[in-house]
């Protein structure tokens, strides 16, 4: 987050600002978020090129710009239905093993929630470790889950994508 | 004297350094084969040379260091008897120290080591003896005062002259300035040809003339530029061969064996990153050979040459650039080696098995038919290591071995490895590509008939040779339902009027087929690193972006023909 490479040098307040800045997705009817600031970048859904011998929840891969970059189904991942629909849309997360992409049924927009308004410790039932939940707070009115997406991603999904138990021929 | 040293200019020294003490090698390496005056004045002018440029950047203990090693060798350039192995080893250990020394300053290893301080200590012990051993030459010289000795000791090298130099650790290559200037020239005729493209875009003239030539210009610039990019790469193995011929040399010494090295081919040029990738696994096989493959000392047939002979060629080839590594010690003992699989469980006892065939087992993970591990190739890496960086390279590696006589390996390596010819084939549904090098030929199944069908695949009788085909879909497993979110590759449609294509894979002369569903094209790709998250599956060995820009998997078809040859012993 330091943006020394240009002249613009954020002052404490931007930084405060962005870290309250959430990237809303829906997953099913239920609306999440993730922490902006982690998020690579967004892109549309494009058909993606499966890789054998790889988990279900793990789509392929895709070619964003000459780089390619996995794709994981979040809906799969947690246990939501994968249903067709024209807003699907990709969060690109740089991981350490490489860019890594999230599936969701659409993409809200970014909001602001104040550290304040968030229930940091709710009582949910999630297929997530609730470690990587980092509380639920409110947006327009609803209830928003906000998960740490890159850590979840970067801790559980890279070491699982590979399908070890079947063995080719 | 300056105290405070430039980060910047250090670096630059450093990054000499490194040549320079790569010519110090071969000059030491020359002389030990051959005492001349020209070579040890070559040995001089090195060490001279870097002593000048350590003094300027302000590494006195550096230079001091050197200079010791200097006066030695101005010794030998007066008494070539001097010169003598000894000599040599003594100026091989003062570069060993210089490298490392080097290392640290780079500050990539962090502290000395102690073995590193000892070596030093006992390194300055050893000239200093030598020059006693030398009474007379040293008081004309004046030389080795104590003084100057001991205060080298004290300065422990690390503490003294640990410059902040940032860490090199990015991989560099020397390119001569007229490679680049080629590069500019290209790219200026492209910009050119770009600029034409670009008005006829403009003023709406895309199909005449003046434009699709420029396109036809542009396209032949950018496949020369990618020749010319590619060409930037290649090394010549010069380097490499002279690290192979010290460590061989460094193993004879610790072993009192009695060995010429001979090189060949120095000057053939590959891919650094190849050069890189291969050079630990042949200095694996170099100490294998010198340590096994030599027979030990006093125990070398006395018909054969007492001194024994290790031959190092390179040479271009159809497929690439061939490295061999020939030893003319004991050879290989299939007895031993067969011996050695039945109590790894690899063969059964009493089984028949072909000569390639016994050698490929000293490929496997480990296996090792010394039956001491001594400390020089005993240390857990063995040929696998060998065998899997060839495959990785999309190489060939190839043992032929005469009991008694001697034992050659012969590597073949692509030139390059970043772009290479490939095969789209359409597979489960799915473009996979396959490099070209692997596949020996493609055939139509429908001109052969099947000579007998199992649940494994069919045979055929391929040029009188019955091989079996079997389908490629059987080793990239579609372990989920195809979804709508996943791009599907055209099927064909008629069965009859499409051809049945079969790949031919060639392992070491044992033939397997995979059938496919059709052969989509052939076109030149570019390798990328699969994501490391899906890195690492046997046989998927990268991946690439078509020309639809559509990503495709890269397959290995010599792992699958592997993976079925070892899977066919055991049923």
């Amino acid at each position: 987050m330091n943006a020394t490479h240009t002249n613009y040098q954020p002052t404490q307040e931007d930084q405060d600002q962005d870290q309250n800045k959430y990237l809303l997705f829906r997953l099913g009817g239920e609306l999440y978020g993730t922490p902006l600031m982690a998020v690579r970048e967004v892109c549309e859904f494009q058909k993606v090129k499966p890789i054998p011998q790889t988990v279900n929840s793990f789509l392929g891969v895709i070619n964003i710009r000459g780089e390619i970059v996995g794709v994981i189904d979040l809906r799969v991942r947690l246990g939501y239905s994968q249903t067709e629909s024209k807003t699907l849309a990709m969060m690109v997360f740089g991981t350490e093993e490489g860019a890594l992409g999230a599936v969701a049924d659409s993409l809200e927009g970014v909001a602001k929630i104040n550290h304040q308004e968030i229930d940091t410790k709710p009582r949910i039932e999630s297929r997530i470790p609730i470690k990587y939940i980092l509380g639920v707070g409110k947006f327009r009115d609803h209830l928003v889950t906000l998960i740490d997406l890159k850590e979840v991603l970067e801790k559980e999904e890279v070491t699982n994508i590979r399908n070890v138990t079947k063995k080719a021929a | 004297m300056p105290n405070k040293l430039d980060d910047q200019f250090v670096a630059v020294f450093l990054e000499e350094a490194s040549d320079v003490l790569a010519d110090w090698e071969r000059h030491c390496l020359a002389i030990q084969k051959e005492v001349s005056s020209q070579s040890l004045d070559a040995l001089f002018r090195s060490a001279h040379n870097l002593k000048g440029s350590a003094r300027s950047v302000g590494l006195d203990g550096y230079a001091k260091f050197i200079h010791l090693a200097e006066d030695m060798i101005n010794l030998m350039r007066d008494r070539h008897e001097l010169a003598n192995a000894e000599g040599i080893s003594i100026l091989l250990g003062a570069q060993n120290i210089l490298l490392q020394w080097r290392q640290i300053l780079l500050g990539n290893l962090g502290a000395p080591e102690p073995e590193f301080v000892d070596k030093y200590k006992q390194i300055l012990t050893e000239l200093k003896d030598r020059s006693t051993g030398a009474a007379r030459v040293e008081q004309a010289f004046g030389v080795f005062d104590d003084n100057q000795t001991s205060l080298e000791v004290k300065a422990t090298p690390a503490k003294a002259e640990k410059a902040k130099v940032p860490s090199q650790s990015q991989e560099s290559i020397r390119v001569p300035a007229q490679k680049i200037d080629v590069l500019m020239q290209i790219i200026g005729e492209l910009s050119t040809q770009q600029a034409t493209i670009n008005h006829c875009l403009k003023t709406n003239r895309m199909s005449e003339r003046i434009c699709t030539n420029a396109i036809q210009f542009a396209t032949k610039l950018t496949r020369e530029l990618q020749l010319q990019t590619m060409a930037l790469r290649l090394v010549d193995l010069s380097r490499l061969f002279q690290r192979l011929e010290r460590v061989a040399y460094d193993v004879a010494q610790e072993q009192g064996k009695n060995i010429t090295i001979i090189v060949q081919g120095a000057e053939v040029e590959m891919d650094k990153s190849v050069i890189d990738r291969m050079t630990d696994p042949l200095v694996h096989m170099v100490r294998n050979a010198v340590d096994h493959g030599i027979e030990p000392k006093g125990s070398r047939p006395s018909q054969k040459p007492a001194g024994a002979t290790i031959t190092l060629t390179a040479s271009k080839s159809a497929s690439g650039v061939q490295i061999e590594l020939a030893d003319d010690g004991r050879g290989i003992n299939p007895e031993k080696v067969i011996k050695k699989a039945v109590s790894l469980g690899l063969a059964k006892e009493g089984e028949q098995i072909p000569l390639k065939k016994i050698y490929e087992f000293l490929f496997a993970p480990g296996f090792s038919t010394a039956e001491k591990l001594t400390d020089i190739s005993g240390r857990g890496v063995g040929l696998d290591v060998v065998r899997r960086m060839v495959d990785e390279l999309e190489g060939t590696l190839e043992i032929q071995s005469e009991l008694g006589h001697g034992t050659k390996f012969t590597i073949v390596l692509p030139t390059n490895v970043s772009i290479i010819d490939s095969l789209v084939v359409l597979a489960s549904g799915q473009h996979y590509v396959v490099p070209i090098q692997e596949v020996a030929e493609v055939i139509d199944l429908r001109s052969y008939s099947i000579e007998s069908q199992t649940q494994r695949g069919k045979t055929i009788a391929l040029r009188e040779k019955a091989v079996t085909i079997c389908p490629l879909q059987a080793f990239i497993p579609d372990t989920k339902p195809h979804t709508s979110l996943q791009t599907k590759s055209h099927h064909k449609e008629a069965q009859q009027t499409v051809p049945s294509p079969a790949m031919i894979i060639d392992i070491s002369g044992e033939k397997v087929g995979f059938e496919f569903e059709q052969v989509v094209g052939q076109q030149p790709i570019l390798i990328r690193k699969l994501a490391g998250y899906i890195a690492g599956i046997p046989g998927f060995s990268g991946s690439t972006i078509l020309a639809t820009g559509e990503p495709a998997v890269i397959l290995s078809p010599k792992v699958f023909a592997r993976q079925y040859l070892s899977d066919k012993e055991v049923h």
